[in-house]
Formats: structure tokens, sequence, C-alpha cells
């Protein structure tokens, strides 16, 4: 059983935020729901694993969140194929996923990008060579 | 902008607001084909996904209409009718489709009133007004309905006075990516079209006020 892991998410659709953080839960994490950057500055990053969230909010970014949560990892998830996704790395986003993303692919996202974020003290010192 | 820039922006927001309703559907579509996926969470699924469709199907309307009022072929049916029962309708529509937490609208006004009206066009008035009043409030959407006017103001911040002119204009979003720009140009065309006349209050740019003889 892996551990249970704390996420923030940053959706301004209610239905697709509401529909992953169940299906999240369900596969084990923790989430907590934002729908628009400055909600989501409202919640504290030290309860947090990991923040994913969408590309482009009512009242900010990516990026902006990226800025904000700068100590955790993140992922983000976006609506705009072309271009973006690189642009997100580039600011500090382990991966940027393009919608529609299933709740399994971004849990396994998440999980690598905390795994690959703070790497546990036990594991074997390989390096990150993911896709 | 030019008019490329300015349609493939438009094109780009399109196509960037189908996702999310779209990625609704598929993950309800997982979920009711998942083994391991208690029934309560199948049925919650499945009510998410059936309104992104319905999201999807508002905004489908919303372009055809856009689409005809920019063609100038606009079918009106105005007559005589009790606007109440359509304008709580609209709320109700609109409130369901986009909601937001801690966001509600109330309306206040007579329980009947006659006047003239296309009820399918005044209904989307209805709904993007308080569609677009529910996306800025910061917790209140007021909706007054008297003989001269109907009033939708929200408690959120509104723009600045210079900007309130440009509110009407197609396809300018509020906020930096706050949808397609297109429900306040197409409340007042609608609006127009059905002899009714939509502004914005001058001294305070979140109340908009649809007068039934403009």
């Amino acid at each position: 059983m892996e551990a249970l892991m704390r996420v923030l998410l940053v959706e301004d659709d209610v239905d697709l935020a509401e529909l992953l953080a169940g299906q999240l839960g369900r596969l084990g994490f923790q989430v907590r729901l934002a729908h628009r950057f400055s909600d989501a500055c409202a919640i504290s990053g030290a309860g947090l694993d990991a923040v994913v969230t969408d590309g482009e909010l009512p009242d900010g970014s990516a990026v902006d969140v990226a800025r904000h949560f700068a100590a955790l990892p993140k992922v983000a998830l976006t609506g705009n194929p072309a271009g973006s996704a690189a642009l997100l790395v580039e600011h500090g986003f382990h991966a940027a996923l393009v919608k529609p993303v299933s709740a399994k692919v971004l849990a396994q996202v998440v999980r690598e990008a905390v795994a690959g974020h703070s790497p546990r003290p036990s594991a074997p010192a390989t390096p990150s060579d993911k896709p | 902008l030019s008019d490329s820039a300015w349609r493939s922006q438009f094109f780009g927001r399109l196509a960037h607001d189908l996702r999310s309703p779209l990625n609704v559907v598929g993950g309800a579509f997982d979920d009711l084909q998942a083994g391991d996926v208690s029934a309560e969470d199948r049925d919650h699924s499945a009510a998410l996904g059936r309104r992104s469709v319905q999201r999807l199907l508002r905004l489908s309307e919303r372009l055809q209409l856009a689409a005809r009022l920019e063609q100038g072929n606009l079918a009106v049916d105005r007559r005589a009718l009790d606007v109440v029962p359509v304008v709580r309708q609209a709320i109700e529509r609109v409130t369901t489709l986009e909601p937001r937490k801690g966001v509600g609208a109330a309306l206040d006004g007579p329980a009947h009133l006659q006047l003239e009206a296309d009820p399918a066009l005044l209904a989307i008035v209805v709904a993007e007004l308080v569609g677009n009043a529910t996306k800025h409030a910061r917790a209140h959407v007021k909706v007054l309905l008297t003989a001269e006017s109907l009033t939708v103001e929200d408690d959120g911040e509104g723009v600045a006075p210079a900007k309130a002119p440009q509110l009407f204009e197609a396809f300018v979003p509020r906020e930096r990516h706050s949808g397609l720009g297109l429900g306040l140009w197409l409340a007042r065309g609608l609006a127009q079209a059905q002899g009714h006349g939509l502004s914005v209050d001058p001294s305070r740019s979140n109340r908009f006020v649809l007068r039934w003889r403009p």
C-alpha cells in the first residue's frame, strides 16, 4: 500500500475538480480543492505533498501557482496542447498533461513528481531518467 | 488585434473550453466501467458527466445564437407573457450548470409580471447576466425584477470605469482566462433583438440593467 499523498488541486472547472478529487481519493490521495488562484493562495503549502493545477485560471495561471508553491512538486493540467507543456516544465513543473487526463495517469505522474522531488534517503541513488 | 490574431485567439479559447467538460465525460465513463468503484460513486460521477454534457450543449446554443446574431438572421418570437417563470428558470439553469462554491443568486420581485418578450431569448439574456455575475461575485448575486427593468448585480470588484464600455464588446473576456468573452455581447444583442435595452450602471460596473423599454 502506497503512502497517503496530500495534494492541492487547482482547477476552475468545478465538475472536473470534483470528479478528479473523487477518483484521486479512491487511489489513496487526500485532495484539497481550489477553483481560483486566490483560493489556492489561501491554502498553506505546509500540509501538502504536491500541487496539481490547471494551466489557466480565471485570476491567474499555472505559472502564478508555480511561483506561489515554489517549494512543492507540481503537475500542470492544460487545455492547450500546443507549446504550453514545454513552457510549464521550464517553470518548475514536473510535467504538463494535456486534457483529457485520466485520474490513473495523473496519480502516477504526481507520485513520480513527489518521488523525483524529494527522494527517500533509503532509496538507492539512481539517476532519474523518467520518460 | 488583427483579424487573424483575433480569430486564432478565439478558436484557441474555444478549444480550451471544450476540453474540461470532455475530460469530465471521459472520466465519468472510466468510473462507470471500473469494477472497484461503489454504486454511489458511479452515480455521482455519472451525474457530473451528465452536467458537463449539459454545459457543452449550452456552449453550442450560445455559439449558434452568436452566429445568427452576427449574420443578422435571428428569429424573434416576441409576445405578451408572464416573464417571472422564464427569469426564475433561467437563473436556476445557469446556477445549476455553472455553480460557484459559496456564491448564491437571489431573485426579488413580483410573483407575476406581464410584458412583451421572446421567452427563449429572454432566458438566454438572464442566464448570461447571472452567469457573468456568478463568475465575478464574492458571495451574492442579486436579481431585481420590476415593471421597468431587471437588474443583475454582484458583490465582486467590477471593472475600472475606463474599461466598462468594453464590457459589451465581443470576445473580450473580463479576466485573463474567464471564457470566450461572449456573454455580455450576446446578452445585449439578444436584448435589443426583442426590443429591450441592456446597459451597465455607469457608477457601478457590476450592476447590469435590462430595461423593458430602452
